[in-house]
C-alpha cells in the first residue's frame, strides 16, 4: 500500500504521512492537512464563493467531512485533488443551498485585501472584486490561484485535477475576460 | 509562447493592488476543534455500531425469514389448487357420484374457476338427480 502511494509521482511524502495517520485513526492528520493545504484551500474557496465569510465556513465544513470520511480520504489515490474536490463540492452545495449563484455578483464584497500600506479599499477594489466575480467559476479559480496564491500552472493542475495546459488556457481566457470587464466598469 | 498569448496573460494593473488574506490563527483553532469533535463523535458512533450491527443484523434476518415463510404459506392457505379441497371432501364424503363429479372439476385458482366449478357441479349433479 505504502509502495503504491509512494510510486505515484504526484504524491508527496507528507501526503503519504497524512494518509497513513488517517488510516491509523490518528487525528493529528488534521493538523498536517491544515499546514499543507489550508491556505490554498481558503484561496480556492474564496475564488468559488466570492465571500471570505462563506469560504471560512466552508473550510470548516471540509475539515469536518475529512474527519468523518477519514477512511475514504486515506484510500484516495491522489490526496490533493481529492481534498480540493471535496472543497469544491462543499462550496457548490452552499451556493445551491443559499441560492446565491444568481446574485453573487451583487453580493461579492470584501474578499480582496489591499496589499500596499496606507491604502484603503476604494472603488477600484470593488471593481476588481465585481469583475472577478463575473468570471466563470473555473476560470476565476485558476486566476485567483495563479495570481493571488502565486501557484504555477502545474501546481494548479495538480490541485484541481486538470492538466497544466487546461489550467493555462483557463487562465488566459480568464485574464482576457477580466480585462474587458474592468475596462467596461471603468468607462 | 506567442506574443499574443503573453499579452493575454498580462494581468490588469488594478489586480496588483490586491491580495488574499491568509487564514488567521483563530480560524485554525476553530476549524480544527470542530473537525476533532466530528472525529470523536464518529469514533463513539463507530463503537456503538460495532455492537448494534450484529443485533440489528440478526433482527433483520429473523424479520426477513418470517416474511418469506409467511409469503410462501399465505397463498396456499387462501386459495385452492387443482387438488380436491377439504370443503369438497366434506361435501362429497360418502357419495361416490359427487366424489366423481368433484374429481372432474376445473382448478379453483380464480373467481372464473369457482364459477365454472359451480356450473359444472350443477351440470353433473342435476341430470343424475332428475
Amino acid at each position: 500500500m505504502k509502495q503504491q502511494m509512494s510510486s505515484n509521482p504526484n504524491s508527496t511524502d507528507s501526503d503519504d504521512e497524512i494518509r497513513a495517520r488517517l488510516a491509523s485513526n490518528d487525528s493529528s492528520a488534521l493538523d498536517m492537512i491544515w499546514d499543507a493545504y489550508s491556505s490554498d484551500l481558503l484561496g480556492y474557496l474564496v475564488s468559488i464563493l466570492c465571500s471570505r465569510h462563506d469560504a471560512e465556513d466552508t473550510l470548516q465544513e471540509v475539515f469536518i467531512t475529512i474527519a468523518k470520511k477519514r477512511s475514504s480520504v486515506a484510500k484516495a489515490r491522489l490526496l490533493k485533488p481529492y481534498i480540493f474536490r471535496l472543497a469544491r463540492n462543499s462550496a457548490l452545495n452552499l451556493i445551491k443551498k443559499n441560492s446565491r449563484k444568481r446574485d453573487r455578483e451583487h453580493k461579492a464584497a470584501d474578499w480582496l485585501v489591499i496589499s500596499g500600506e496606507g491604502e484603503n479599499r476604494d472603488e477600484r477594489t470593488n471593481h476588481a472584486e465585481m469583475a472577478l466575480a463575473a468570471l466563470p467559476e473555473k476560470q476565476r479559480s485558476v486566476v485567483v490561484l495563479k495570481f493571488y496564491q502565486s501557484k504555477t500552472f502545474r501546481k494548479i493542475g495538480e490541485m484541481l485535477g486538470i492538466s497544466e495546459n487546461t489550467a493555462a488556457s483557463r487562465y488566459r481566457y480568464g485574464i482576457r475576460k477580466l480585462k474587458d470587464l474592468m475596462l467596461e466598469e471603468s468607462t | 509562447m506567442t506574443p499574443s498569448k503573453k499579452d493575454d496573460q498580462r494581468e490588469p494593473s488594478d489586480m496588483n493592488r490586491h491580495s488574499l488574506a491568509a487564514p488567521e490563527s483563530t480560524l485554525k483553532s476553530q476549524v480544527l476543534q470542530a473537525a476533532r469533535q466530528a472525529w470523536a463523535d464518529d469514533d463513539s458512533l463507530a463503537e456503538e455500531i460495532s455492537w448494534h450491527r450484529p443485533i440489528l443484523g440478526l433482527a433483520a434476518s429473523i424479520t426477513l425469514a418470517a416474511t418469506l415463510v409467511f409469503a410462501a404459506n399465505g397463498p396456499r392457505q387462501h386459495s385452492s389448487g387443482p387438488d380436491i379441497p377439504s370443503a369438497t371432501i366434506t361435501l362429497t364424503a360418502g357419495s361416490p357420484r359427487l366424489s366423481l363429479a368433484a374429481a372432474c372439476l376445473p382448478p379453483r385458482d380464480a373467481a372464473q374457476g369457482v364459477l365454472m366449478r359451480m356450473e359444472r357441479l350443477h351440470a353433473i349433479i342435476d341430470p343424475v338427480d332428475k
